[in-house]
């Protein structure tokens, strides 16, 4: 975006969060992405939930894979540690990670081709593990850093900036994901951040695998007529199915609405996410039903965005490997070394 | 079905087409892959056994056995199976020696044969090699009846029929020549105990129409006929002749006319061409030689003009069927035809003729004048209510001899000499008489080798001088010896009822290959040679000491045969079996026997899924428990069910640990193997197998000690279920093992109730088990055998433990919380192994949480890369692997080399490349683990020798790990990780603690130090780290695989590039002050000879360097335990003039790493190299280095593969 170093300087009256800090502790490196990119956007969504839920920065892990996308943990909470594994892999680096250590907030960004393409089964099989995380999908339906070319959810029909008319079918993360087992499932628009921050923040206060879908045009090679993942396109097709007010547990619900158009979801914390429905009668906790209305919809051309799926009670692969609640990564030599007594009754059953 | 009611014999026989079809019933397959195989005399010998005739009737044998071939069915030609015994006939070596010897004493009884056609001397073959006095008369002065007068020369050499019958004449028959037999009750009175029949239907029929008087001169009967042109009586023709008939016979007639000189030759026939007798290749072969076939032409008269033939004529007919299908023929109104001749020859049929039996002594005669007969003995009435008095031929014999045989040897036609009035003059031979084109085609069609086309001609020439003095030669043949010697002994001895006699002749016909075996073994020498082909010329020749009595005791040319011998034996079903008696007494006279206390070696032979693991395993304990060491190896295939495995147990009480190649003992439970498995056994050796099945003789060897033990049998009759029967059976094995081989039978007991002390009920009832095969052991068998267990203390307090398992509570050790892993044999274990240690010991007792994480992931690209974050962020994690494994890494050990991220994979090593011997060992991953990924990569390798140093390499490859930050590898393989072996107990260092490395925590961060992850604080190259989440506002830093700056910062300029890639050459400097430091032992003497090795060679290596040293050999042996190798390895190859680097790999991997990082002069590394999968022995080094050492090695002896 730019070159020049951001000033530590800052306005004396910035608003700060519970923990005292404010929006720029969140930040990080100057993003190296092109200006107007949707992935951007994103990161400040990212910024926005951590600093509104307070979190302390250097208790995030934020791991990324290959690609545009995964350039972005560069690029915010400058004070957590980061990881750009292999492209497609982050989902295995973020597992060993999170069973080493299950305290910390683990971060997954990624994007279509690292999740869709070569990293497709390690984003399955992170999901249906349950490991708990926040899964974010910059999608933007083309390979930006080898400069345009189709990634696995590019739609069908859709026409490269060079004219090139994609003849594959597309993958869809959210029925995937769906489908897979997460717990937590929505999909956004990198333009509509009023969307995005809480969904993140949902996702993050969520105990389990959460994944969000963000649509984020590619303004280099994907934001041209005949793209379906283009800013205008996005706007024109966008089916919002839920609009999200964050409750924290301990504010006051104070915004009112009509009676049976919202649906309150408690999180983990005590919480709250009110979802004012926009599009009919649509129960967030049915699975199946959630499956079927994608589908639906996706066939009518619509993108559903919104929170899709979350479930009540969620699990994690530490609840069902059944690990101590002290991190493995803390455990001392008396906790992991049994000791010469247990070794000399191993020795005498093996004679 | 049930043995007794059906003869198996013939069950077999129906599944082969052309066998069945075959009146002898020859096994057809079997000899005619014998020729494919080159055999010819084997295949020959199949033959003879059978059909006793090869040569005459792969000349003239009517061949039923074509038209049953079931290659018809899918080719429009049969198989020529006719034409293939002469094909054995003509190209086998000189069988002389092969066949029966004479009866050396005869029984007393007494057979006449009338007749000295096929059928008697069918009889005075089966019958004289048992000590009967056959006697066969024939009116002809030389044997072979029809076959010798009636059959055309060309067809049939006289030669061939001498050879044939004179190997029977040859076994002791009299023949009376010239003796023409005129009254039965003359011949009775002679005082015989059997008189056999073999007359045939001598006698051609005549065709009495008008004008067959007159012209009489002119008309001839054709088998007369023939018989007059064989003895050469007859050598001209006229020039028209009409051969009335449409058999065989008219067929020899029209063509020896022609061969005569007949220029106009004509066949008629009454019926149609379809109809004809002949056989089709008979019709061919006639029209083939311009001879015209004119059918549905009935014969009415003789034309003659004043005795002078003219001609006949023949009337025209068709055939109608009536509704049964029943042919008549009726005119067709056409005019009758005349056709002009000379000369006439009747071949019409032919009749049985027994004018020189009287009708008044009591045989019957039926309707058409034939005596009545049995219709399955064949025996007259006579011999019912005569003969029976007289006679001490058991009925089975007379079977043998009169009915089946006889009719079995069936030729073109019965086969029979004539009575004929005119006594002839001694034939001439016409060995060399030129035969006709058929068969020679097919013949040069064969590609055949040189060698056996000069046998053919040379047969050839010699004629019939080539026969002389064959009497004089002392026959053996061991086809013959061990089917003809054995019947007499078995009656003599009483040991077989009348019909288990038969059928275990009929038997034997399905098994002369191997019989031919054992023969070709014994025969040694160039012709055996030739023989054997496909026979692997590796067997160890028998060591057999020869004495008088292999021949005196066994008689009738048993000669020295092994030491089994078919005896009754009493199964289930009545069936015959051998009897597989262990006879020391006779054994030792045969060969020597191994006799070896606490040092042998002993292999299961089993299929995988049959629940033999456990008992091997116990029979390894049982010894361990006896205090004598043990080496064990588990050889089995990629397969879970059905396929074979091996498990080898190395008795040893020196303490050897590595493979040592052979057997001792082998115990066959897998009949797919057996073969193999009998073949490894060292020569003097043993073989125990499971007798309840009844296995060929021929699957035997005759220098090793065979052990029978009905296990299947007792195991039926004493379980009722059949888990239990297979379960139990391999308890009972143990049974009859340990008082074979002296264990001590409570050292099984308790080891049962160890094994079972969960299941209170089942160590009774193995412990019953275990005794019932104990006992049939000590009952039936000598025990104990010449390897024995003994006592002894060798053991010391070694442990007894699989190195996966080993390595597995290494990594609990080594404090290892994370294991991802993805199924992968040999790895697979290790993984599972990590999580039963951690499920004992790993748990929290207040909660029972687990401390420590497993997930099986979805590809090993997975079980890296969460390896990789659980390093990345502070716990110590593992996988484990082998090459396909560490194929998929490569790029996560890239970033984790680069990003410099702890972390330890197990490569439990298999044969390569790509899937490669998936269950078999080698040391093959090297290279691709030292330098794993792309770009600039080096990677610590450690290298344990057991399960002893699995474990203590398991946990310190942690520490390793973190210390360096940088992926480590334990290389282990199949052989060590997949096998239980001794090792010393495992032993924890009292001040161990794990080593965590360079780590800054929250304190040290919050004292202002500096922090740059890949900032080179100490010199060594190695960088301080922080785990994820340790200060708010400190430490935290970006981790890549892309190219930064000490502090971790994205740049992608040259200078800090360059930088840090020199640190990492530094820290893998400092590598070599952390790996395990080579281990080294001196020579006793000085020497200039050095050994390097590494890993499971070791157990081999150790105990090739004694053996070495014994024979002179010095050797300073450094075992390297790590890579990068310590500078002690350098200085060890530069004290040396030569260092045999020996491995289990083709390209001798750490001998490269040796040239490559080191710079070494590669002639003074000498590569000994084994690859085959199994693991490397002793032997195998002893010869490789003793060869090597000898000072005309040459300097490019680069690849010892071949060795293996």
């Amino acid at each position: 975006m730019t070159y020049l170093a951001k000033p530590k300087f800052h306005h004396p009256a910035i608003e700060a969060n519970e923990l005292g800090l404010t929006h720029r502790d969140y930040e990080g490196a100057i993003s190296t992405l092109c200006a107007g990119c949707g992935h951007d956007s994103i990161s400040s969504a990212i910024m926005q939930a951590c600093f509104e839920l307070s979190l302390p920065p250097h208790r995030i892990a934020k791991l990324s894979g290959i690609g545009c996308s995964s350039k972005t943990p560069t690029y915010f909470l400058g004070n957590a540690h980061g990881f750009n594994s292999v492209h497609g892999r982050m989902p295995s680096v973020l597992t060993g990670a999170n069973l080493a250590n299950r305290e910390l907030i683990y971060l997954g960004v990624s994007g279509d081709g690292d999740s869709a393409s070569i990293g497709f089964g390690q984003f399955a099989h992170s999901i249906r593990r349950g490991v708990n995380m926040v899964y974010i999908v910059a999608n933007n339906g083309v390979y930006g850093l080898t400069k345009g070319q189709f990634s696995a959810t590019a739609d069908k029909g859709a026409k490269l900036k060079k004219g090139a008319v994609n003849s594959d079918s597309p993958i869809d993360l959210v029925s995937m994901a769906l489908q897979l087992g997460a717990t937590y499932v929505g999909r956004s628009f990198s333009g509509d951040k009023g969307q995005l921050v809480p969904l993140i923040r949902g996702a993050i206060e969520h105990r389990g695998p959460a994944f969000i879908d963000c649509i984020s045009p590619c303004v280099a090679f994907n934001n041209h007529d005949g793209s379906t993942k283009s800013f205008d396109y996005v706007r024109a097709h966008n089916e919002a199915i839920n609009a999200l007010d964050f409750m924290p547990d301990r504010a006051p619900i104070t915004t009112h609405y009509e009676p049976g158009t919202t649906q309150a979801v408690r999180l983990h914390d005590g919480s709250t996410i009110l979802l004012r429905k926009i599009g009919g009668d649509y129960d967030v906790h049915d699975r199946r039903a959630a499956m079927r209305f994608v589908s639906d919809r996706e066939a009518s051309g619509e993108i559903v965005t919104g929170l899709v799926y979350v479930e009540s009670e969620p699990g994690d692969l530490h609840g069902h490997l059944g690990t101590v609640a002290t991190p493995l990564n803390q455990l001392g030599d008396a906790e992991l070394v049994p000791g010469q007594a247990a070794l000399d009754k191993i020795n005498l059953s093996l004679r | 079905m049930r043995s007794d009611r059906v003869d198996p014999a013939d069950y077999f026989h129906k599944v082969v087409d052309c066998q069945w079809a075959c009146p002898a019933h020859t096994p057809v397959p079997d000899y005619i892959r014998m020729i494919a195989a080159g055999r010819y005399s084997d295949a020959y010998m199949v033959n003879w056994e059978s059909n006793v005739f090869p040569g005459v009737l792969g000349r003239t044998c009517d061949r039923p056995c074509e038209p049953a071939c079931r290659r018809g069915r899918v080719e429009a030609e049969p198989v020529a199976i006719c034409r293939l015994k002469r094909v054995a006939a003509d190209y086998k070596d000189d069988v002389t020696a092969r066949m029966p010897a004479k009866a050396e004493r005869k029984n007393g009884k007494r057979v006449a044969c009338v007749g000295a056609g096929p059928a008697s001397l069918t009889v005075a073959r089966d019958l004289a090699p048992l000590g009967y006095e056959v006697v066969v008369f024939d009116s002809e002065p030389k044997a072979g009846g029809m076959v010798r007068t009636q059959i055309p020369k060309f067809r049939l050499p006289e030669s061939v029929i001498d050879e044939e019958v004179g190997y029977v004449l040859d076994l002791g028959v009299e023949f009376r020549r010239g003796h023409r037999v005129e009254s039965l009750q003359a011949l009775l009175d002679g005082g015989w105990d059997a008189v056999f029949v073999g007359a045939g239907a001598p006698r051609g029929r005549d065709l009495e129409i008008s004008g067959r008087k007159e012209a009489a001169a002119h008309i001839h009967l054709g088998i007369d006929w023939l018989a007059n042109v064989a003895f050469g009586h007859v050598t001209k023709i006229a020039k028209r002749v009409i051969v009335l008939g449409g058999g065989n016979t008219a067929m020899d007639c029209c063509r020896s006319a022609r061969r005569l000189g007949a220029e106009d030759v004509k066949v008629i026939v009454r019926s149609g061409f379809e109809e004809m007798k002949a056989s089709p290749w008979e019709k061919e072969d006639a029209m083939h030689e311009g001879i015209p076939i004119l059918n549905y032409m009935a014969p009415l008269q003789f034309t003659h003009e004043n005795g002078k033939l003219t001609g006949m004529l023949f009337e025209k007919v068709r055939a109608v069927y009536d509704e049964k299908g029943r042919r008549t023929l009726v005119p067709t109104g056409e005019p009758d035809v005349h056709v002009p001749c000379d000369e006439v020859l009747i071949a019409v049929g032919q009749e049985n003729a027994y004018p020189w039996i009287e009708r008044d002594i009591g045989i019957g005669f039926d309707k058409w004048d034939m005596p009545v007969v049995d219709k399955v003995t064949m025996a007259a009435s006579l011999s019912e209510r005569v003969l029976r008095r007289r006679r001490g031929l058991r009925s089975e014999e007379h079977h043998l001899g009169g009915g089946a045989r006889a009719r079995g040897g069936r030729l073109d036609r019965p086969a029979v000499p004539r009575a004929r009035p005119d006594a002839s003059p001694p034939a001439r031979t016409h060995a060399h008489q030129p035969e006709d084109g058929h068969p020679r085609v097919e013949l040069r069609q064969r590609d055949l080798g040189r060698q056996a086309l000069q046998g053919a001609a040379r047969r050839q020439q010699g004629g019939v001088e080539e026969h002389q003095g064959r009497g004089r030669a002392r026959f053996r043949c061991a086809a013959r010896l061990r089917r003809g010697a054995t019947l007499p002994e078995l009656r003599r001895r009483n040991h077989l009822r009348a019909a288990a006699m038969h059928r275990v002749r009929r038997l034997r016909r399905h098994m002369p290959d191997g019989l031919h075996h054992l023969h070709r073994r014994r025969r040694g020498g160039r012709a055996a040679r030739a023989a054997e082909g496909a026979v692997d010329q590796s067997l160890p020749r028998p060591l057999r000491v020869r004495s008088p009595q292999d021949r005196a005791h066994h008689g009738q040319g048993r000669g020295c045969l092994p030491a089994l011998r078919p005896v009754r034996r009493t199964l289930p079903d009545g069936r015959v079996g051998h009897a597989e008696i262990l006879r020391p007494v006779t054994a030792s006279r045969r060969f020597m026997s191994i006799h070896s206390v606490n040092d042998f070696v002993v292999r299961f032979a089993n299929v995988n899924g049959s629940g033999s693991a456990s008992a091997n395993q116990m029979f390894a304990r049982a010894v361990m428990r006896m205090g004598v060491s043990v080496a064990t190896r588990n050889i089995f295939p990629s397969n879970i069910q059905g396929l074979p495995t091996w498990y080898e147990v190395r008795v040893c009480d020196a303490g050897w640990l590595g493979a040592r190649g052979g057997a001792d003992l082998v115990v066959a439970m897998n009949p797919q193997t057996w073969d193999k498995d009998v073949a490894s056994i060292d020569p003097g050796g043993y073989l125990f197998y499971d007798n309840s099945r009844t296995i060929q003789a021929s699957k035997f060897r005759d220098d090793v000690t065979t052990i029978g033990v009905p296990l299947t049998e007792i195991c039926n009759r004493e379980y009722t279920d059949s888990r239990q029967r297979q379960l139990f059976k391999n308890i009972v094995c143990i049974g009859a093992l340990s008082a074979l081989l002296e264990i001590e039978p409570g050292v099984v007991e308790t080891l049962l109730s160890e094994q079972f002390a969960s299941k209170e009920k089942l160590i009774a009832a193995n412990h019953k088990a275990f005794h019932i095969g104990r006992n049939w052991a000590l009952a039936n068998l000598k025990c104990p055998i010449g390897l024995t267990v003994k006592r002894s203390t060798s053991i010391g307090d070694r442990i007894f433990v699989e190195g996966n398992s080993a390595a597995a509570l290494g990594a609990v050790y080594g404090g290892a919380t994370v294991c991802a892993w993805y199924p992968l044999t040999p790895s697979t274990s290790l993984a599972e192994a990590f999580t039963s240690w951690c499920k004992k010991l790993r748990i929290e007792p207040q909660t029972g949480a687990k401390r420590y994480a497993i997930v099986q992931a979805e590809d090993e690209l997975a079980s890296i890369g969460m390896v990789v974050g659980a390093g990345w962020n502070g716990a110590r994690a593992f996988t484990a692997t082998s090459g396909p494994g560490i194929s998929l890494m490569q790029e996560f050990l890239g970033l984790a080399y680069f990003a410099e991220i702890p972390s330890v994979i197990f490569n439990v090593q298999r044969g390569g490349p790509s899937t490669g011997m998936p269950t078999r060992t080698q040391q093959s991953d090297v290279m691709s683990c030292a330098y794993a990924s792309h770009g600039d990569t080096k990677h610590v390798l450690i290298f344990p020798r057991d399960a002893g140093e699995a474990f203590e390499f398991g946990a310190l490859s942690f520490d390793l790990a973190d210390r360096l930050q940088t992926p480590v590898f334990v290389m282990l393989d199949l052989d060590i990780g997949m096998n239980h072996g001794l090792t010393a107990p495992f032993k924890l260092d009292a001040t161990h603690k794990l080593d965590r490395g360079k780590v800054m925590g929250h304190d040290d961060l919050d004292s202002g130090l500096d922090f740059g992850r890949y900032l080179d604080v100490d010199g060594d190259g190695v960088p301080y780290r922080t785990y994820p989440g340790t200060h708010p506002s400190r430490g935290s830093y970006f981790t890549r695989g892309t190219t930064r700056d000490a502090y971790a910062r994205y740049t992608e300029e040259g200078a800090p590039y360059v930088a840090n890639m020199e640190r990492l050459i530094k820290k893998f400097e400092t590598a070599k002050r952390y790996v395990p430091a080579p281990f080294t032992q001196r020579a006793a003497r000085g020497t200039k000879l050095g050994v390097i090795h590494y890993g499971s060679t070791a157990a081999a290596m150790d105990e090739a360097a004694t053996l070495l040293a014994q024979e002179g050999v010095d050797l300073d042996v450094m075992r390297v335990r790590g890579f990068p190798f310590c500078d002690e390895v350098i200085d060890f190859i530069d004290a040396h003039d030569r260092v045999f680097v020996v491995e289990q790999n083709r390209d001798a991997q750490l001998r490269s790493l040796l040239l490559i990082e080191h710079g070494v002069d590669p002639a003074k590394l000498v590569p000994v190299l084994h690859y085959d999968g199994s693991p490397i022995t002793a032997r195998f080094i002893v010869r490789a280095i003793s060869d090597l050492a000898q000072p005309r090695i040459k300097a490019d002896a680069t690849r010892e593969g071949a060795l293996s």
